[in-house]
């Protein structure tokens, strides 16, 4: 019963918008619903509700939302001088508007992207109105952000007032704890501002933060690693040594380590070694091995190499270690890999370092992959696996057409036909043209002309109007 | 010129086959298909009504799986998932590592080879990393952003997982991950999206959202993140 009064009372009310310009496609909504409060429940009422009538009705409610809609439009276009006009002329007509109070900030969030130095000023003392006239306003907490961001680049281009006011900002975040309505994401942006302004400030700042044990400032500590990366000193790196080991907090520590990568320091190195022996946090050795990958140093590649013959170690991690190795030509690890292939009997390791090495190209990794190719001692997945990057790597075309009359097996050859038809070279084109008028394997031609019928090559479609017209 | 016969030939080749495809019947089964029609319909709206019942039950369990997954941002993570070439390495691709090839898959090969721009040393790698990985991020938000019903409760833990995003990019636009011209513009649109998403609230109705939505299209975001992250990358982090 409740149910049909509901209903009633919608069909009115969506009756009367349909009187309203632009609301004559209200009716047969109004029927529906009418049909609906037959019997069935409102929630499917309310779904049944088209999205595009809900600005109608909200635009009897409110007159500045045409205004609002067609502000954020240009907001969204990328046109921030004409939306902040927009919003500033939202604010002022309908200063009761149920937009009002966001406008403001909008406006300056648009003010803020257009990015003088005379916009982001206009910006902050919209942010300042806002404060004053609308406290309440939905958009109150993110304006603050939004301001002591603006602060940040005002800051940086001299704006000696906007500076002090990042400096304070920065001192104070640093030794407190979030408010209840506070989050971390002002405290963050002032210390970021901070940071851009003038590193040797942030720095102390950064580690007060960073020094601190207490559960509010765990997100905090979070971003700070993040910061203080950015800036490589030797006080840096012990910063980051010491959070890598001694942070309560888990992600903080990964944190670390990963960012231990831009730290010019063997003492680095020597930790990221440790860990990867004696930690039991998978996630940890994650961020050391990239770490160690990544560090400028001589000892990081020896050492992950020693990590991927450890048989005791998870299979996923020596994987992205190998990985990594494969991300730098580097004629040590093309041949470690090559090595290291011939005596693991595991596959997915196998596979990795088939990758790995078609990253490297060059240095004989073509030809190796393709003599892994021809293998028959190797597995059949192994072997096309090999094929593949061998074709995606830098193996010639020449070497890799001399393949096929050699090949045994058909599921072999298909993969063969596969690797041509991703090559784009016209040698490849020829060859599955030959394939696909005279290899004796039915099946393999078919192969050949599935893979030639996706080319655009004008050899192609003559070749396929003789098919057809056989 | 010598063409023209040929175009002919492929012509009346298209005309004659085209005759034929998808010529309906003699005689057409209009009750039988009708009634096929209306029992698809029944089960379709059976189905509708369970999904309204269990999917937003679903959804509040992994929305915050996700947003916990984005607190961990500008963590390195998806670490052997791609490849980040630089002038240190020797391709221009980048691939999931993990990625397998598979004969007849088309377009795999494509896929492998995806190239990404990544900044040019061995120390802006780590940052690279970061972004790709911050991406990823945001693609998942958008994505579920889109196919998220509006309604309260969605609607304000998508907002709380886009504050995560917001703060993370605003980050980045600072770090040296910001500096290069192409990526700082990406990084600058999502901004403006993740800080409208921040704002949603559920008394602000579907017109919010559809600007938003609106805004996601005009600047196809979800197609530019998906270019700038290469396949398989970092939705498979940790």
């Amino acid at each position: 019963m409740t149910g049909r009064i509901l209903a009633a009372t919608l069909v009115a009310a969506l009756a009367e918008t349909a009187s309203a310009p632009g609301g004559a496609r209200a009716v047969p909504t109004a029927v529906a619903v009418a049909r609906a409060a037959d019997g069935v429940a409102i929630a499917f009422i309310a779904s049944a509700i088209p999205t595009a009538r809900l600005p109608q009705l909200r635009a009897i409610d409110d007159p500045a939302d045409s205004l609002y809609t067609l502000a954020r439009e240009a907001l969204n276009s990328g046109r921030f001088a004409r939306a902040a006009e927009l919003f500033a002329r939202l604010s002022e007509r309908y200063p009761r508007s149920e937009y009002a109070g966001d406008a403001y900030y909008w406006r300056a969030f648009a003010l803020y992207r257009a990015g003088g130095s005379d916009d982001l000023k206009a910006a902050l003392k919209t942010l300042e109105q806002q404060g004053k006239r609308f406290p309440r306003a939905a958009t109150r907490g993110d304006a603050r952000t939004l301001a002591t961001r603006i602060q940040g680049v005002l800051a940086r281009t001299g704006d000696a007032r906007a500076a002090e006011s990042v400096q304070e900002e920065g001192n104070r975040v640093a030794t407190s704890c979030p408010s209840e309505n506070d989050d971390d994401d002002m405290r963050i942006t002032a210390l970021n501002a901070l940071l851009q302004m003038d590193s040797e400030r942030a720095v102390p700042i950064l580690k007060k933060v960073l020094e601190r044990r207490d559960d509010c400032s765990k997100g905090m500590r979070r971003k700070a690693v993040f910061l203080l990366s950015q800036k490589n000193t030797p006080e840096t790196a012990d910063l980051l040594l010491d959070i890598a080991q001694n942070d309560p907090d888990s992600e903080v520590r990964e944190q670390a380590v990963f960012w231990l990568s831009q730290v010019r320091d063997e003492r680095a190195v020597d930790m990221l070694e440790r860990l990867l022996q004696t930690s039991r946090d998978e996630e940890i050795k994650d961020k050391a091995i990239f770490a160690l990958a990544e560090h400028r140093g001589g000892r990081g590649h020896p050492i992950l190499r020693a990590y991927v013959e450890r048989e005791s170690e998870p299979t996923s991690l020596r994987e992205k270690a190998i990985f990594w190795l494969g991300q730098k030509r580097s004629a040590q690890n093309a041949e470690f890999l090559r090595g290291f292939f011939t005596k693991t009997t595991n596959e997915e390791l196998k596979e990795k370092v088939l990758f790995s090495l078609s990253q490297m190209r060059g240095a004989g990794n073509d030809q190796w992959l393709l003599d892994v190719a021809m293998n028959a001692k190797e597995s059949e997945e192994v072997r096309k696996k090999a094929l593949f990057w061998a074709g995606q790597g830098g193996a010639s075309m020449d070497a890799l057409i001399s393949l096929y009359g050699r090949m045994s097996g058909r599921e072999m050859k298909e993969q063969l036909i596969f690797v041509y038809s991703q090559r784009k070279e016209q040698k490849a084109v020829d060859k599955l043209l030959d394939i696909a008028r005279k290899d004796p394997d039915v099946e393999l031609r078919k192969k050949a002309i599935f893979w030639l019928s996706q080319s655009r090559d004008p050899r192609v479609a003559q070749f396929l109007l003789e098919l057809i017209e056989q | 010129m010598t063409d023209q016969p040929e175009d002919d030939r492929m012509d009346h080749l298209l005309r004659s086959l085209s005759a034929d495809y998808n010529q309906p019947p003699n005689t057409v089964p209009r009750e039988a298909m009708w009634s096929a029609i209306q029992q698809a319909r029944a089960e379709t709206a059976g189905a509708d009504t369970q999904k309204t019942k269990v999917f937003p039950l679903r959804r509040r369990h992994w929305i915050p799986v996700a947003a916990g997954l984005a607190a961990t941002l500008l963590i390195g993570v998806a670490i052997g998932r791609y490849s980040s070439p630089s002038d240190t390495t020797p391709t221009g691709t980048a691939s999931s590592a993990t990625t397998a090839p598979a004969v007849g898959g088309t377009g795999l090969g494509a896929e492998a080879r995806r190239s990404v721009d990544v900044a040019g040393t061995t120390a802006d790698r780590p940052y690279e990393v970061a972004t790709l990985q911050h991406l990823g991020r945001v693609e998942a938000l958008l994505t579920s952003f889109r196919a998220e019903p509006a309604g309260a409760r969605g609607d304000e833990q998508v907002a709380a997982w886009a504050r995560e995003l917001l703060l993370s990019t605003r980050l980045l636009l600072d770090s040296p991950a910001g500096s290069d011209a192409q990526r700082r513009r990406l990084l600058e649109d999502l901004e403006l999206v993740l800080v409208q998403i921040v704002q949603l609230t559920p008394d602000k109705g579907r017109e919010e959202r559809s600007l938003i939505e609106r805004s996601i299209e005009k600047d196809d975001m979800l197609t530019r993140l998906r270019s700038a992250i290469p396949a398989g990358a970092v939705l498979n982090a940790t």
